[in-house]
């Protein structure tokens, strides 16, 4: 074909162009930047599942709470959690290739109460994974509160505890993350009226506490009205090259009947100093009318998931709720 | 020479062309124009007058038919992630008519630029969704003008016209009785009323022949502001059918008013130099009115009369919008054309272009999110005329094609409150552009 021709067969043929059948819905709505402040939501069932959304885990008479995830290299999910009994609760773990698919194998216990101080319960549990090892923090303690800690050299397959003392005595719910050479604890005060803050040189040494937090206690409607626990704090470096800091809290409550129901909440700050209360302090997650608790967020920068307890039956279960 | 070259710089720094609001303005009108840069206020020797300066239609020696299309694919990125804001692509059909009445030299033109998606999209966000605001609606819509140029003398001309833009208000009525409980017991009539309603902009601009090698131009673009104004009313009784309503002349309205594809006023001013019978430099200046941009997300206006069960629902307050802050902006725009190739059947000329076009936007601090970057645009084109090739097209057929990459300069939005949900983030990208236009003279 001569240059000649495609031009003019190049020329003619554009007075077609356009009027093809190449409607696209509209686009520009993926990859949307979130900060992981919420409001969160739980899924709607999803019946080509076989997972019973938003629930993870429920298992009959025993009351599962306080999750806590590791993602694995694998992507797998690893979730820590509180395994409640009549006689005492111990620390459990469940491994999930994916949210909406059923474990492989079944939840097996990580560790159980075996030191004096620890009495007949551990809950709570955060897991941090450091550069060659894994860390296990958790509360303990029957009539007193102590936040003990387990060390795993073989990447989390088995747990050692540190020393038979607790790290830090009387506080409860912990929560621990590493942040380059330093660690940051948040936990609650075995009251439930306020939420501390301490930073740590190393794994097993925590400086003084300092209030972040405080429950408005007798604050008529506020979801903290009766006591706050259950910190997660979770540091995110912005794109924009901030620091920026979440602190997800359980709040206890009173709905309109009286009755104490769990929420919950989220701070923000920048600089560990100033906090500030999303939505007023309102709750993050719709979780009517039962309400939802020990809060373990995963923050990626588009997609936020929050791991939660929430009661059922009489019975805690091991939920997820997504991010907006 | 060398004075004509430091007038031809003197005018590319001070000179103006049109700003964008519409997919032209974004990707420039015609290949020609799109690969110098969309220098084209005082530099349009082809039907794209109908867009750049409409006074140059007088100027134009053949009536002239451009058949263009154009894609222009974006990689928009906030965190350095795509979030896949659609392609723009669509025909152009530009017709220039040259004449002469009582001794006057005229020329009539008309343009239409018709995507290949939609004619127009309407899609009204959160304000607080993150979303590239100049990219989002604004490329997805039809675009029209009909225009008129006069040469008042060998040297001057002025030329107007209209653009058009479409409006739409309407509703949906439902009246009737709502079933309840049982929902088969409603019996509703429909009516539906919507207006798509034309807004007309004005277009103007003058032509001057400074020198046989220099001309300027200037021209106005206007700004509009269409309005979307949607409605639905519910009204008549709730209850079952042969029974005493529940609730008797209950009502639910829902109102959104949307502002969308904001088109700001234009001013540009431009020169065109020909620096020798084979090269010219053209170069545009253009003033962009952004600060009447007005958030764009839907204001909603709801009410509810349901009788005794009011008290269990409360309507929800009217949605209040932040103020999207946007500033004016200079863009100025620079091209050249040079003739390669001239034998007596094939004239091959090459072109290229650079715009920089600052950000109308300020920094997202807040709760908005309408984001956009400085961008500078590279252009680059070829053009390819044919004459004496058949006895059909006496004049010369010429096929016109152009590319351009525009780079959204990496920009921090830092937010102020550290409970915002949607957090810092740094947004860029880059939009590649091409097109292509054929054109046919008698």
């Amino acid at each position: 074909m001569t240059l000649r021709k495609l031009l003019v067969l190049s020329s003619m043929s554009l007075a077609a162009c356009g009027l093809g059948p190449f409607a696209e819905p509209g686009g520009g709505g993926e990859n949307l930047p979130q900060s992981g402040a919420g409001p969160y939501l739980f899924p709607a069932p999803d019946f080509d599942t076989p997972v019973d959304e938003p629930y993870l885990l429920a298992q009959p008479v025993v009351s599962l709470t306080d999750p806590s995830v590791r993602i694995l290299s694998s992507g797998d999910y690893e979730i820590y959690y509180t395994r409640n009994t009549d006689e005492g609760s111990e620390i459990w773990r469940l491994r999930l290739e994916s949210l909406t698919s059923l474990p492989l194998t079944p939840p097996e216990l990580v560790l159980a109460p075996s030191e004096a101080w620890e009495g007949t319960g551990l809950r709570a549990p955060s897991i941090v994974a450091g550069e060659s090892e894994v860390f296990l923090y958790y509360e303990g303690g029957d009539e007193t509160f102590a936040i003990g800690l387990a060390r795993s050299a073989d990447d989390g397959q088995t747990f050692v505890k540190h020393g038979s003392s607790p790290l830090i005595e009387d506080a409860a719910g912990p929560d621990v993350i590493a942040v380059d050479d330093y660690w940051l604890m948040v936990h609650a005060d075995p009251e439930g009226s306020q939420i501390f803050l301490r930073e740590g040189s190393d794994v097993d040494s925590f400086g003084e506490p300092r209030s972040v937090a405080s429950a408005r206690l007798g604050v008529q409607g506020a979801i903290d009205s009766l006591g706050i626990g259950a910190p997660a704090l979770r540091r995110q470096i912005s794109s924009a090259g901030r620091e920026h800091y979440g602190l997800f809290y359980a709040g206890l409550g009173a709905n309109s009947e009286g009755e104490a129901v769990s929420s919950i909440g989220y701070y923000g700050s920048f600089d560990l100093l100033a906090w500030t209360a999303f939505l007023g302090g309102g709750p993050i997650l719709d979780a009517e009318p039962s309400g939802a608790g020990g809060p373990a967020p995963v923050l990626s920068g588009t997609n936020s998931l929050l791991f939660v307890h929430q009661a059922r039956q009489g019975r805690g279960r091991i939920a997820v709720a997504i991010g907006p | 020479m060398r004075c004509k070259s430091l007038v031809a710089l003197a005018l590319a720094m001070a000179s103006a062309s049109p700003a964008v609001a519409n997919p032209l303005t974004m990707f420039g009108a015609g290949a020609r124009a799109a690969s110098m840069g969309g220098a084209h206020t005082a530099g349009a020797r082809d039907s794209s007058a109908n867009f750049y300066n409409p006074a140059l239609l007088a100027t134009l020696p053949t009536l002239e038919i451009d058949l263009s299309y154009r894609i222009a694919n974006p990689k928009l990125r906030l965190n350095d992630k795509d979030l896949g804001v659609d392609v723009a692509r669509g025909s152009q059909i530009s017709v220039a008519v040259p004449g002469e009445v009582a001794g006057i030299k005229l020329g009539a033109g008309v343009s239409v630029y018709l995507p290949d998606q939609q004619l127009m999209r309407i899609r009204s966000l959160s304000q607080s969704q993150p979303r590239f605001a100049l990219y989002d609606n604004r490329p997805q819509r039809l675009f029209l003008s009909v225009n008129f140029g006069f040469a008042i003398n060998e040297k001057l001309s002025v030329g107007g016209g209209l653009g058009y833009l479409t409006a739409t208000s309407g509703g949906v009525t439902l009246t009737g009785r709502v079933g309840f409980p049982n929902a088969n017991d409603s019996d509703l009539v429909l009516d539906m009323d919507v207006d798509i309603t034309t807004r007309a902009y004005p277009v103007a601009g003058i032509g001057y022949q400074a020198t046989p090698w220099l001309r300027l131009g200037a021209a106005y673009r206007g700004g509009v502001q269409p309005i979307t104004d949607l409605s639905i009313d519910i009204e008549g009784d709730i209850g079952a059918a042969m029974r005493d309503p529940i609730v008797a002349d209950a009502a639910v309205n829902l109102r959104s008013i949307s502002l969308s594809h904001f088109q700001p006023a234009e001013f540009s001013l431009g020169a065109e130099a020909w620096l020798r019978e084979t090269f010219v430099v053209v170069a545009d200046l253009s003033l962009h009115r952004w600060s009447g941009f007005a958030n764009p997300a839907a204001q909603l206006e709801s009410a509810l009369e349901l009788g005794q069960f009011n008290e269990f629902l409360t309507p929800p307050e009217p949605s209040s919008l932040a103020p999207a802050n946007y500033h004016d902006i200079l863009i100025p725009r620079v091209g050249v054309e040079w003739r390669a190739l001239h034998r007596r059947h094939t004239t091959l000329h090459t072109r290229a272009g650079y715009s920089y076009e600052p950000s109308p936007a300020p920094e997202q601090i807040g709760i908005t999110n309408f984001v956009d970057n400085d961008k500078h645009t590279a252009s680059l084109g070829l053009g390819l005329s044919l004459r004496d090739w058949t006895k059909i097209f006496l004049e010369p057929l010429s096929l016109d094609l152009s590319f351009a990459a525009t780079q959204l300069a990496r920009r921090n939005h830092q937010k102020l409150s550290p409970v915002d949900p949607v957090g810092d983030y740094h947004s860029d990208g880059t939009v590649w552009q091409l097109g292509v236009t054929s054109r046919l003279r008698f």
